[in-house]
């Protein structure tokens, strides 16, 4: 009968198994070590964004909970320091009621077309003011304290007996932002100089409006 | 008792094969151990890691919430940002009241014999119509104009004298 079985050498018999079990070894290792460094890699590189985005968020939390506090009760001074809307008859109103808070007489009004803008559109209004030129200057000067905005663009005084003031002024509208950041886009703090205009914008005097209540169903006397 | 071998010599293995036969078989098993506690020590690792994104995951969840739900407040600072930019450019802008200001001060020490007719102030220039009854007043008039060392320039444009109305002069200037 012939034998089938494959004899190895002794002395290759005898090292077959030590390197077997090394090769098996370094192929088990190699693997191991690659997943396992890459998967932890990939868990440290999550981790530290993670931990980027939340330092983000809290600093925009904590941003938010401040501004919250100090500034959402009066969040219309911004929008009535520069509607979104043409804001002449604003304008006027407030400086008609300045005049008068002075004792000086108002007239010749006239609104010019503006000039349109995507980012700051602007009209411009020319009127006359008699009175004492001391209330002139000193309603001029208030003028920079309204709310809308207004800025003066030219003056021309005359004097002979009272003093006539022709003033150019311009008012300024703009659309409100529309774009939301994403969520975890860093919000910058105020800065100082934007607290500092923010404190300017607060302390301009607000037009009046008057606020009409509708009237309740009352009953109807029948006229017959 | 003495031993015997009775294997044919033809299959034992070489003495120094064998050698080296249990030498990588230490090295195998120390090597196994090693991967072992290689391999523990990298498990732990990866669940500590685990654990810890999970934790933070979680923390981000809970800012990401609140954060959303103070959405109304961040327009609202965007509104601010918005209106503070265009203001700082509108004021910016503004220069006829630095104008005004120095025109108050020139006004602020006439004496009565001394009046503005006409004034005109814009964003660079202002232009004066002075009445001056006499040149004692001109003189102090016009030192006092210079002393105030606020204008850049000013540029007499016409001088005109009459008996009857005295002295008039046009200016124009120009604040620093």
């Amino acid at each position: 009968m012939k034998n089938n079985k494959l004899v190895l050498p002794p002395d290759i018999k005898v090292l077959l198994v030590p390197f077997l079990s090394l090769a098996v070894l370094f192929f088990v290792a190699s693997f191991g070590i690659r997943i396992g460094f890459s998967e932890i890699a990939k868990q440290k590189e999550e981790i530290a964004t993670v931990k980027k985005e939340i330092t983000v968020l809290s600093d925009k939390e904590k941003l938010l909970k401040q501004v919250q506090s100090d500034y959402s009760q009066k969040i219309e001074t911004f929008s009535q320091a520069i509607p979104e809307k043409n804001p002449v008859l604003a304008v006027l109103s407030q400086v008609k009621l300045s005049a008068q808070n002075k004792g000086l007489f108002v007239q010749k009004i006239k609104v010019g077309g503006g000039v349109p803008s995507k980012d700051l559109s602007t009209v411009d209004i020319s009127l006359e003011i008699t009175g004492p030129i001391t209330g002139t200057i000193e309603y001029i000067d208030s003028l920079g304290k309204l709310a809308p905005i207004v800025t003066v663009q030219k003056i021309k005084l005359s004097q002979s007996g009272v003093t006539t003031a022709s003033l150019n002024l311009r008012s300024y509208f703009a659309p409100f932002p529309t774009k939301l950041p994403t969520l975890t886009e860093p919000a910058k703090n105020l800065t100082a100089d934007e607290k500092k205009i923010i404190e300017k914008m607060i302390s301009l005097t607000p037009p009046l409006f008057l606020e009409l209540v509708p009237t309740g169903i009352t009953n109807r006397v029948d006229p017959f | 008792m003495a031993t015997f071998n009775l294997l044919p010599t033809e299959l034992t293995p070489k003495g120094s094969l064998q050698k080296i036969a249990n030498l990588i078989k230490k090295f195998s098993t120390i090597g196994f151990a090693v991967f072992i506690v290689g391999a523990v020590a990298m498990l732990s690792f990866y669940l500590i890691n685990y654990f810890q994104l999970k934790n933070i995951v979680a923390e981000q969840k809970k800012l990401e919430t609140s954060v959303k739900s103070l959405q109304k407040t961040e327009q609202q600072l965007i509104l601010i940002r918005d209106r503070i930019a265009k203001a700082k450019t509108i004021w910016a802008t503004e220069t006829v009241i630095d104008n005004l200001n120095a025109y108050k001060k020139l006004i602020n020490n006439l004496t009565s014999d001394i009046a503005f007719n006409d004034v005109a102030v814009d964003a660079k220039k202002t232009a004066l119509s002075i009445s001056i009854n006499n040149s004692t007043s001109l003189s102090q008039f016009m030192s006092q104009l210079v002393s105030q060392n606020i204008y850049e320039s000013i540029i007499l444009k016409s001088f005109t004298f009459s008996q009857k109305a005295g002295y008039e002069l046009v200016l124009e200037t120009l604040i620093k």
